[in-house]
């Protein structure tokens, strides 16, 4: 091929400034990446079992530095105050009744998913693999149902649509369900649209009832939905709303609600089961996307990214009375989960 | 320039040559694009989630959204490069858009703007394929075409796979080096654009098809004799130009009602996986890395498979391909699933791939005059890309409705039914394609004296090297 020299010699050229950049470029990342100061210096590191011994917060911890993504601890009386680090890495978070589910993506040559339960030593008891990258978890009650959802990539599928994947595991039974093979009732019909998709399962405190999302695209409609495992149906309890969480005294749903389509809003809301009613909690305004966790019986926690640090997130608290601010509850944190302690 | 002519006509005789340097250097531009897009989509799902915030119906939607409007795009790309006769110069844009894009995405800090990103990234893609093939097809002998394309197709796999490699040996030096991975990506992406638009010639498939059916002076309306006049208008001939309607020429239909039609009997690799994971706990341990065992078969066959297809028929194996396709949904709908069952449906896929994607190509342009070509192949390429869109969904349908299971027997029986009347509707394709080479031939032997003429098959540069 009679290419000219000239233009050979400009691709060379090309490569070469191509390669030198991208080198100092990586080179100025890795010391960037290697000088940075470990978590200890911004954020105050406290004895793990001295703050599991009373009431407190499990969180993954966003603080840059090594620590970062691991799972935490804070007191509950001081969640902005000194945390303790447990080592494990996590990207999702649930604990109830002395068991903690954990649920992470583990690079490599391919990323892998997976569900890890741990006891109250913090030692793994179970593994499960995940199809796709974590999304939500939840712990019963009563320690025996782990839920976990993941967001399966169809890959090169219809129209390369994201879907969840949810499964509720009996760890008694050792069963694991698909919530797709559960019946969906709406309005009292049973229903099975092809593009159903259920994620963000909350539990009640009976060992089988539970709270999750189910969603059809295709018939236009995101329900929250009652579950129950022993009858393997799903009904509708409420049209247009998102990722329930069901307070301690098992009365109320926080969950999240569409309240601006542009931009686009979601804040949280808060359904009474009993009656029915349900109201916007209108005091946080910036745009959330979490499953919220109840500190007590009148206030959430929940995740806010922080806008100008990628992958720094913060933990905020609001009262589900009307008028209620946010306020910083943890900082540097992500998926909140409060423990009695033992 | 009569010793290039006379290199650029040796590949007609039957002995073994190499494939032309063009359809290699294609092949490394889009071996260095795909380490730059792959590298990126390897980790951009961790990115969005790990520094990003991400909400899943978004994605899902954004996603749905894109995928449509590349494959539209597609054939955009395809009569743009036939309109204007400079394909380099449209899949160039389509490079370049997508380049740009890796650039952007070391900018881009929200969750919207990296999506915005991407689907640019798409776009260009769309742009870029048609006239890329488009360009294999001109520059490749035609009794070699699916060798051809299976070389380009080889080097483009090979890319998505070094890719993925590539941006996890970075987060593993620099944990969270995401930025890293998009400015190294940048460059790849960069170089590849340089090395398509600095090495890959100018071709001119139209005005070289028209060079080829005039071949003496008389016919150009040059004067009698060289170098009695220049610039007079008949010497930079425009060829023959391009119209929908040869889109509709009775063998290019027969080639798109068999492969879209066998394309909506397809049920979507994803469901294939699903299938796989709901039965095998190796399928599941490794889901994400499934569609690497697909990549890899396909990258190993994609060459054996063209020149199979070269050999036997390439209408011929690229409904045949099909049949790897029922063995691979048999496979996955096996009750009893052990990880050598997962290996060998994945392994099936690739087959499947090797023998239909490049080879569809090679069909859709052998089959085409050269004025319509890019938007022949594009044209085939988003028939069995929307077809395969419409199946999966239908086929989510027959998954919900009748279980697992049995959808995939009924789609592997009807698929199987459906591959002996393709194989009937494409019937004579292969030999047609055959004898139009023929004439070409005699059509050289005629004209062996006349290779000093002045418009060789490209505007600069020999597409062959030897």
């Amino acid at each position: 091929m009679s290419t000219s020299r000239g233009r050979i010699w400009a691709l060379v050229a090309v490569v070469v400034l191509g390669v030198a950049l991208t080198a100092g470029y990586a080179v100025s990342e890795y010391l960037r990446s290697s000088a940075t100061p470990t978590a200890s210096v911004a954020v105050a590191e406290d004895d793990l079992a001295a703050v599991t011994a009373g009431p407190h917060v499990l969180f993954r911890s966003t603080a840059p530095g090594d620590r970062f993504g691991q799972l935490a601890v804070v007191a509950a009386d001081d969640p902005s105050g000194a945390r303790a680090y447990t080592g494990i890495e996590c990207d999702l978070i649930a604990a109830d009744a002395g068991r903690v589910s954990c649920l992470r993506s583990t690079g490599g040559f391919a990323t892998s998913h997976e569900a890890v339960l741990l006891d109250a030593d913090w030692q793994t008891t179970d593994t499960f693999p995940l199809t796709g990258l974590p999304n939500r978890t939840r712990v019963s009650p009563g320690g025996s149902l782990v839920a976990t959802t993941a967001l399966v990539a169809g890959h090169c599928d219809a129209a390369g649509t994201i879907t969840t994947q949810t499964i509720v595991h009996d760890l008694d039974t050792g069963a694991a369900d698909d919530l797709e093979d559960y019946d969906l009732v709406v309005d009292g019909a049973k229903v099975s649209p092809v593009d159903r998709n259920y994620w963000s399962v909350t539990f009640a405190d009976d060992e089988d009832t539970f709270y999750a999302t189910a969603q059809s695209v295709s018939m236009g409609h995101t329900w929250l939905v009652r579950g129950s495992v022993s009858q393997r149906t799903l009904t509708t309890v409420l049209d247009g709303g998102m990722c329930p969480s069901l307070s301690p005294d098992g009365t109320r749903l926080a969950y999240m609600v569409q309240t601006s389509s542009s931009p686009n809003i979601w804040s949280f809301a808060v359904l009474d089961l009993e009656s029915g009613e349900h109201r916007a909690l209108d005091g946080e305004t910036a745009n959330v996307d979490d499953q919220v966790a109840w500190l007590d019986d009148d206030t959430i926690l929940y995740g806010l990214p922080r806008t100008d640090e990628p992958g720094v997130t913060d933990v905020w608290s609001l009262g589900v009375t009307p008028g209620a601010r946010p306020a910083l509850f943890i900082p540097q944190a992500w998926s909140p989960q409060v423990a009695p302690g033992p | 320039m009569s010793a290039d002519v006379a290199a650029e006509k040796a590949p007609r005789s039957r002995t073994k040559q190499r494939v032309s340097s063009v359809v290699v250097t294609l092949g490394v531009v889009s071996l260095l694009t795909d380490i730059s897009s792959e590298s990126v989509a390897a980790v951009l799902p961790l990115y969005v989630t790990a520094s990003l915030g991400l909400t899943t119906i978004a994605f899902g939607f954004i996603d749905g959204v894109m995928q449509g409007a590349s494959a539209l795009v597609r054939i955009a790309g395809g009569w743009a490069a036939d309109r204007g006769d400079h394909p380099k110069w449209v899949a160039f844009v389509g490079y370049g858009l997508s380049a740009v894009t890796r650039g952007a995405l070391l900018l881009a800090s929200g969750f919207v703007s990296v999506l915005s990103v991407t689907a640019i990234d798409r776009v260009g893609k769309g742009i870029r394929t048609a006239p890329r093939d488009a360009m294999i097809t001109a520059s490749s002998n035609p009794r070699t075409l699916g060798r051809s394309f299976g070389v380009h197709r080889t080097l483009d796999t090979l890319g998505a796979a070094i890719g993925p490699l590539i941006a996890f040996a970075v987060l593993w030096v620099i944990p969270d080096g995401y930025h890293t991975v998009f400015a190294v990506s940048f460059a790849f992406a960069i170089i590849g654009v340089a090395v398509l638009g600095l090495l890959v010639p100018d071709l001119r498939p139209r005005r070289a098809a028209w060079l080829e059916k005039h071949r003496t002076r008389e016919k150009r309306g040059l004067p009698a004799c060289k170098g009695c006049s220049c610039g007079i208008p008949g010497i930079a001939p425009a060829g023959r130009p391009f119209a929908w309607r040869t889109l509709a020429a009775p063998r290019m239909r027969r080639v798109l009602l068999a492969a879209g039609g066998l394309a909506l009997l397809t049920v979507g690799d994803g469901f294939v996986y699903l299938s796989l994971q709901a039965r095998d706990g190796f399928a599941t341990k490794w889901f994400p890395l499934l569609y690497v065992g697909t990549n890899l078969a396909y990258m190993l066959l994609a060459v054996p498979m063209g020149r199979v297809a070269d050999r036997w028929g390439r209408a011929r194996v690229l409904v045949l391909g099909h049949v790897a396709l029922v063995a691979a949904y048999l496979s996955a709908a096996v009750v009893l699933g052990s990880a050598w069952t997962t290996i060998v449906t994945l392994v099936l896929l690739g087959v499947f791939y090797a023998a239909t994607d490049g080879v569809l190509a090679a069909v859709t342009g052998q089959l085409s005059e050269a004025s319509s070509r890019g938007t022949a192949i594009g044209t085939a390429q988003t028939v069995v890309a929307v077809a395969r869109m419409i199946s999966a969904s239908a086929f989510g349908i027959l998954w919900f409705g009748i279980g697992r299971v049995p959808a995939m027997l009924v789609v592997a029986g009807l698929l199987a039914v459906a591959v002996p009347v393709a194989l009937a509707a494409v019937r004579g394709l292969d030999n047609e394609a055959v004898a139009l080479d023929e004439d070409d031939d005699e059509d050289d032997a005629d004209h062996d004296h006349d290779h000093d003429h002045d418009g060789p098959a490209v505007a600069d540069e020999s597409p062959e090297a030897r």
